[in-house]
């Protein structure tokens, strides 16, 4: 009798450790991982077809809705490219755009604490899953005093911002973890001298992580580059590239921050400290953008038509998400419905670098390397 | 066989570092953990929790004019609205007024949308309802919940820019339907015409009195009063009696405005 020799498995579509609703077929030989594919569509809400029956206003909520643990970038991808599309017609002003970097900014700390801190769930401590459930909630409560929602905020506007930011929520600099949950500050302050430092100690220090993740999922370069990894992915490989940096988008040419890359080859614990760093950026650009909002009031809306009809054309608007490179592709036939919305998420992109990494690994692995990539379902799918 | 022994080292100094920062963290750290159903959490008073009408409290009408503003706003059309024309009043007068909260995505395009100040962002976040159905809030429902952000407000379209930021447009007044200021005021009436009048109840009125202080137009109000109030008497719903009345002498009452 023929012994089979590889046993396909399916992880998901309810598995808890694959971060939203995806199935991963895999085959293994043992212990190790021969084939590996994802299966998507199990979130898929048609968000680039029903935008085109939705006004420009209207389809920043559904953005939201794409990658809902960042939300912000997402808005400031479609909006910054409807914006494009109107050209010189309209101008957003000075103060809206430092909200807007200060909330992605802040946004990205956000996000990132919850890729690191599913990523060390799915490893299997669960502590640092909870501590980074404690800060986000404190971080969610900030966002609910500025833009009154938690987590979908529907708060950039073509042309600047809904509101201006809520007295009293910038804080002071010598604010401290008391006043975490009040102001923007407050929350930075903690986050330095509290919450960046636990990381390190808990879970970037321990060796028994750092035993499950390098050399792990290695990714090169070339490969990097040639799947159209981005984000930390990409940074992870040892490839510098920020589009922050490199096309900046909105006002980034203004802050001092640097790019963190990956030494080790791009292997799992690679991605895990570019996150780590970046977040210690990201709160870099956050202080200077408090330092500027606090002194200069103004106005955060820019003169906009009532019914928002762009000129006939097309642009492609690219921005550095929390997870990776989000760009969005508008057709305008001068309607006020967009003709064509196509909108690129870096989790789709990664998703689709499963197959390549996971041959060779073991089946345990598979489950950081998906960690590690940071991938949300809802993106995927959109 | 060094090498080994000083990776167990590690493994073991970084697993006591664990241990020592959950311990730390559970003994020294404030806890964070909010008892939900017995202790809600405060949100902030412009959070996005429903969609609710608001009524305005000097004559107990809502403040919705039937434009169909908030209705075209919606990005996921879950707003039912029908109307018809009063004859009478010259005004539009909402049949049905639904949200279905089902499909609501609280995105606040209403409120901002709305031109008269008759939708508010309500503060409730339990939107769990038993029976799906029951997630389409009529009217009826909207207002009463709504009741409670609403205030006298004068008539006329919202200002555009204010002190607040213009989706902040709610205040918790705590009203309830005891403060409709119209004697024949009650929750979900229609828009009266334009020239209408209130009649205050005995409490709002006295503070007028005040401040017209001439002696001469006094009578004459108690005397508008009593003109106007059988006629609006059908009009009335219950709850606008007062609470304390035993049922014999409301009864009692009402016998006896209809007889005159």
């Amino acid at each position: 009798m023929e012994q089979a020799k590889e046993l396909l498995v399916n992880m998901g579509p309810q598995h808890p450790s694959t971060h939203g609703v995806l199935r991963l077929m895999v085959k293994l030989d043992g212990e190790t991982v021969t084939w590996c594919e994802p299966d998507i569509g199990y979130l898929h809400r048609c968000f680039e077809k029903l935008s085109e029956f939705k006004t420009y206003p209207q389809v920043i909520p559904f953005t939201d809705r794409t990658d809902y643990l960042a939300a912000i970038t997402n808005e400031l991808c479609f909006v910054e490219g409807t914006e494009k599309l109107f050209g010189d017609a309209i101008v957003v002003p000075e103060r809206a755009q430092y909200i807007r970097v200060l909330l992605a900014e802040f946004q990205r700390i956000c996000s990132h604490l919850l890729a690191l801190g599913a990523m060390a769930m799915d490893i299997g401590a669960i502590t640092p899953f909870l501590y980074a459930w404690r800060d986000r909630e404190k971080m969610y409560s900030l966002f609910e005093r500025i833009t009154g929602g938690r987590m979908l905020y529907n708060y950039l506007r073509i042309g600047g911002v809904r509101n201006d930011l809520p007295a009293g929520i910038l804080g002071t600099p010598t604010d401290g973890e008391d006043k975490a949950d009040q102001t923007i500050w407050g929350f930075i302050n903690y986050f330095d001298s509290y919450v960046w430092p636990q990381w390190e100690a808990l879970v970037t220090d321990n060796r028994i992580f750092q035993w499950r993740t390098q050399d792990v999922g290695k990714l090169s370069a070339a490969n990097a580059i040639a799947y159209g990894a981005s984000g930390a992915v990409l940074r992870g490989s040892g490839v510098k590239f920020d589009l922050r940096k490199n096309l900046p988008n909105a006002i980034y040419d203004r802050f001092e921050f640097d790019i963190p890359v990956g030494k080790a080859g791009g292997d799992c614990f690679d991605r895990w400290i570019v996150r780590a760093e970046e977040m210690r950026q990201s709160s870099r650009i956050v202080k200077q953008a408090l330092a500027w909002l606090a002194e200069n009031p103004g106005e955060t809306m820019g003169k906009v038509p009532r019914i928002l009809k762009p000129p006939k054309g097309e642009i492609y608007h690219r921005i550095e998400g929390a997870r990776g490179e989000v760009s969005c592709y508008i057709v305008s036939d001068g309607g006020t419905n967009p003709y064509k919305v196509k909108w690129r998420s870096p989790c789709f992109v990664h998703l689709q670098l499963m197959p390549l990494i996971c041959p060779g690994q073991k089946i345990a692995d598979v489950i950081a390397i998906l960690g590690s990539i940071d991938i949300v379902l809802g993106e995927v799918d959109r | 066989m060094t090498n080994m022994i000083g990776e167990a080292w590690r493994a073991g100094k970084s697993f006591v570092t664990g241990l020592n920062i959950t311990f730390k963290e559970m003994v020294f750290r404030p806890a964070i953990t909010v008892f939900y159903p017995d202790e809600l959490d405060t949100v902030p008073a412009w959070f996005r929790g429903i969609p609710l009408l608001k009524t305005d409290l000097l004559t107990g009408e809502y403040n919705c004019t039937s434009c169909g503003l908030c209705v075209e706003a919606c990005p996921v059309n879950v707003i039912t609205l029908e109307w018809h024309q009063d004859p009478i009043t010259k005004k539009k007068v909402a049949d049905r007024y639904a949200i279905d909260m089902s499909r609501c995505m609280l995105c606040n395009y209403c409120i901002e949308a709305c031109p008269f100040d008759a939708l508010v962002m309500g503060m409730d976040y339990e939107l769990c309802k038993v029976d799906p159905e029951n997630m389409v809030y009529e009217m009826e429902y909207l207002l009463r919940l709504g009741l409670k952000y609403s205030s006298v407000a004068q008539p006329g379209p919202k200002a555009k820019k204010g002190a607040l930021p213009p989706w902040v447009f709610h205040e918790l007044t705590g009203a309830t339907e005891e403060d409709i200021q119209d004697e024949a005021g009650f929750l979900g009436r229609a828009p009266q015409a334009k020239g209408y009048t209130p009649v205050l109840k005995a409490q709002y009125r006295k503070e007028e009195t005040v401040v017209d202080q001439p002696p001469a137009p006094a009578p004459a109000k108690v005397e508008a009063k009593v003109a106007v109030a059988p006629a609006a008497t059908p009009g009335m719903v219950p709850p606008d009696q007062p609470p304390a009345n035993p049922g014999g002498t409301e009864s009692g009452n009402k016998d006896g405005e209809e007889a005159e």
